[in-house]
């Protein structure tokens, strides 16, 4: 068991030129946490998980298992396991072979391996596999073998790149389950990178979002999702992805409101300091608001927080409805409605927004200026440079289209 | 409509079943008539075939097709060529010794050679491999005349001309196997050879437990190919080993062409067995290697 220290870790590719795939990496992992590494493609994810296996070298840095620094040192020595996306296993040989391999080559005697082997077999349900070759066994079969191989060296950590990914939906959400349970049972260090903000969200103590090798925000999956740092985090977590509005902040009335299209909301129940809220007037921000906090309203209701629009696709799931509406002033609003409201294309709608949820950002840096209880985090995105306005890949202000990133 | 599209599917198939029907007639029929022609006595050979060689008025020799008679069953079954050749005639099994102490170790030495510099290939990185494999591959594109010269000024620096050594050593350093085995190890995936070297192996372990097996089928392709390349050898003795204790069953097989015919189809047969029976063995795996090297033969 041990933690992981990643100090300023950073890793160029030979000829590419310069460009560094991650960049200035820091990271404290504890003993026994559940670390999930997210971000988008190409973001250094699984770089840095390859660093810390000792796949790939460190450019700049240091990474610590435990006290020892691990730069030079070889991956059969850094005491980690890991389970590829692909499951690597040995397709010659039997799964019960697969298992033992790592043990055999550490020399261990037969009735050792052959405990270790079975007990961990049994752990995970595959006894009835061990004699099978990797050919004849299904994805989540496969999947759990590969969590075995890595289970039976009690390793001190466990590195998981993605293992799901090439599992359908129902078997991706039962593995979930079965990986958490694991974590919690074997109580060691887990890393586990995923470009799935689902899988982050439900798996890890902590989540780290990485976006062109850098760290855009580092902590639990509640105040990520809560308090996110900037566009990006508040775009990548969440499904559908937040819905955001550039808009003008004013003083109407007394009230300091954002103004966009025809509509304005009024930003006095937001989580931000009433200094800074007062300095944004006649500034532009960019406004997000998580589809789920935005309702269908009673048709007469009246009052703050109120936006009219006019339903265009209706996505039914049964215990709640996606609604893609249009807004006056070319704006889209995606509304995750969990009430059992009927509403037909075309049908003009109230929208209700919870006022104290929406999150304002700034529109040069994109990070957030919403104030978190107990200090936000510092985010990392002004480390990036600023994305041509045509470059793909990044939320867009003006994009609020439903759907996981 | 719909039974002019079924018709036309069976018309296809029957077709390609007619075109490789016609094919496999073709290229087994010499096979089939020599297995059959070794079974018949010299007379009857001699009646089938002996106009083919028959000598002209000038001493040349002349074709008279209408006169040859291909029968695939023996008027009278007879094993006295086999005799002759197994048991009355030491040359035979000489020469068939010949043959395995030159083709063996070639097809050993070149497959293991070969399997190491393929495994280098695909774990090294750099201009200097590829620049390395492109000289293989430019090797193997050349004719074997063509590298014959040099093989023998080289043979008769290292003073090996006249001896196995002369064929044994151009052998066994082959870039037509390289190329194959590159291949096949290429398509392993590298994650395999990563989770191997989490799992505590070193760089022979990955050799000769993951990547190995892994390249099974290409292995035994490659040394099918080999062997069946170098037990048909004929020009490659002939300049460098002209002693004729040496020579291999190839090279005896030219030479009873040319007198008794009868000897010569029995000889041809036993001569093949080993190539069919290797072939017979790993058929699969030969697709397999030929598969990996797109369909070329160097």
């Amino acid at each position: 068991m041990a933690g992981i220290t990643l100090k300023d870790v950073s890793k160029i590719y030979p000829g590419s030129t310069g460009e560094k795939a991650v960049d200035g990496f820091c990271l404290d992992i504890k003993d026994k946490e559940f670390v999930v590494i997210v971000g988008p493609s190409g973001c250094g994810k699984s770089s840095t998980m390859r660093m810390i296996a000792g796949l790939e070298e460190v450019s700049e840095g240091e990474i610590h298992i435990g006290d020892v620094l691990v730069n030079d040192v070889q991956p059969k020595d850094r005491n980690i396991a890991m389970v590829f996306q692909s499951y690597a296993l040995y397709p010659h040989m039997s799964v019960y072979k697969n298992m033992a391999f790592a043990l055999k080559i550490r020399h261990l005697n037969k009735a050792e391996i052959d405990r270790r082997v079975r007990e961990t077999a049994e752990m995970l349900g595959i006894t009835r596999l061990l004699a099978r070759k990797p050919r004849a066994l299904s994805g989540g079969e496969s999947q759990r073998v590969a969590l075995g191989r890595a289970m039976v060296r009690n390793p001190a950590v466990f590195l998981l790149d993605e293992p799901l990914s090439n599992l359908d939906a129902k078997l991706r959400a039962d593995m979930r389950a079965e990986i958490i349970r694991l974590h919690k049972r074997l109580e060691t260090t887990f890393i586990y990178v995923t470009h799935d903000q689902t899988e982050a969200m439900t798996m890890g103590d902590r989540i780290v979002i990485m976006d062109r090798g850098l760290i855009l925000q580092n902590d639990s999956p509640k105040d990520i999702y809560d308090y996110p740092a900037n566009i990006f985090v508040a775009g990548f977590i969440g499904s559908p992805r937040m819905n955001f509005v550039e808009a003008e902040v004013a003083r109407e009335g007394g009230i300091v409101v954002a103004k966009f299209g025809v509509t304005a909301l009024s930003l006095e129940k937001t989580n931000v300091n009433k200094d800074v809220l007062a300095s944004l007037v006649g500034k532009k921000v960019t406004i997000g608001i998580r589809p789920e906090h935005i309702s269908v309203a009673d048709s007469v209701a009246v009052g703050e927080g109120l936006l009219g629009a006019s339903a265009d696709i209706v996505e039914v799931l049964g215990a709640e409805t996606i609604i893609h509406t249009d807004m006056p002033g070319d704006l889209r609003i995606v509304v995750r409605e969990f009430n059992d409201v009927p509403v037909k294309r075309g049908q003009k709608l109230n929208l209700a927004v919870q006022l104290e949820k929406i999150h304002i950002f700034d529109i040069e840096t994109e990070d957030s200026i919403t104030v978190r209880p107990g200090g936000t985090p510092k985010s990392a995105r002004s480390k990036i440079a600023k994305p041509e306005p045509d470059s793909g890949g990044e939320p867009d202000a003006s994009d609020n289209g439903g759907g996981e990133s | 409509m719909r039974n002019i599209r079924f018709g036309g599917r069976w018309l296809k198939i029957a077709l390609a079943t007619l075109w490789c029907g016609v094919f496999a007639v073709v290229f087994l029929l010499p096979t089939v008539l020599t297995f059959a022609n070794s079974f018949m006595t010299e007379t009857e050979i001699t009646a089938n075939y002996g106009a083919v060689f028959q000598k002209n008025e000038t001493g040349g020799k002349q074709f008279i097709s209408e006169q040859v008679n291909l029968k695939l069953i023996p008027d009278k079954v007879t094993f006295s060529q086999y005799a002759t050749t197994l048991l009355k005639s030491p040359d035979y099994l000489l020469k068939f010794w010949n043959s395995a102490i030159l083709v063996l170790p070639i097809v050993l030495f070149q497959v293991a050679i070969a399997a190491f510099a393929a495994y280098s290939f695909m774990r090294t990185r750099g201009k200097l491999k590829e620049i390395l494999l492109f000289v293989f591959i430019f090797v193997m594109l050349m004719p074997y005349q063509v590298t014959l010269v040099p093989n023998y000024l080289v043979a008769d620096s290292l003073n090996i001309l006249g001896t196995r050594w002369s064929i044994i050593l151009p052998g066994i350093f082959a870039p037509f196997s390289v190329f194959i085995l590159t291949k096949a190890m290429r398509r392993i995936p590298k994650s395999l050879i990563e989770a191997a070297k989490l799992d505590g192996a070193g760089e022979w372990r990955v050799f000769t437990q993951v990547c190995l097996p892994m390249c099974k089928g290409a292995l035994f392709s490659v040394a099918i190919l080999v062997f069946i390349d170098y037990w048909n050898m004929v020009e490659q003795v002939l300049i460098m080993m002209p002693e004729p204790d040496l020579q291999p069953l190839s090279v005896f097989l030219s030479q009873i062409n040319t007198g008794e015919i009868g000897l010569a189809f029995a000889v041809a047969t036993i001569y093949m067995v080993p190539a069919i029976l290797l072939f017979l063995y790993g058929e699969e795996y030969l697709v397999e290697g030929i598969t990996y090297s797109g369909g070329l033969k160097g």
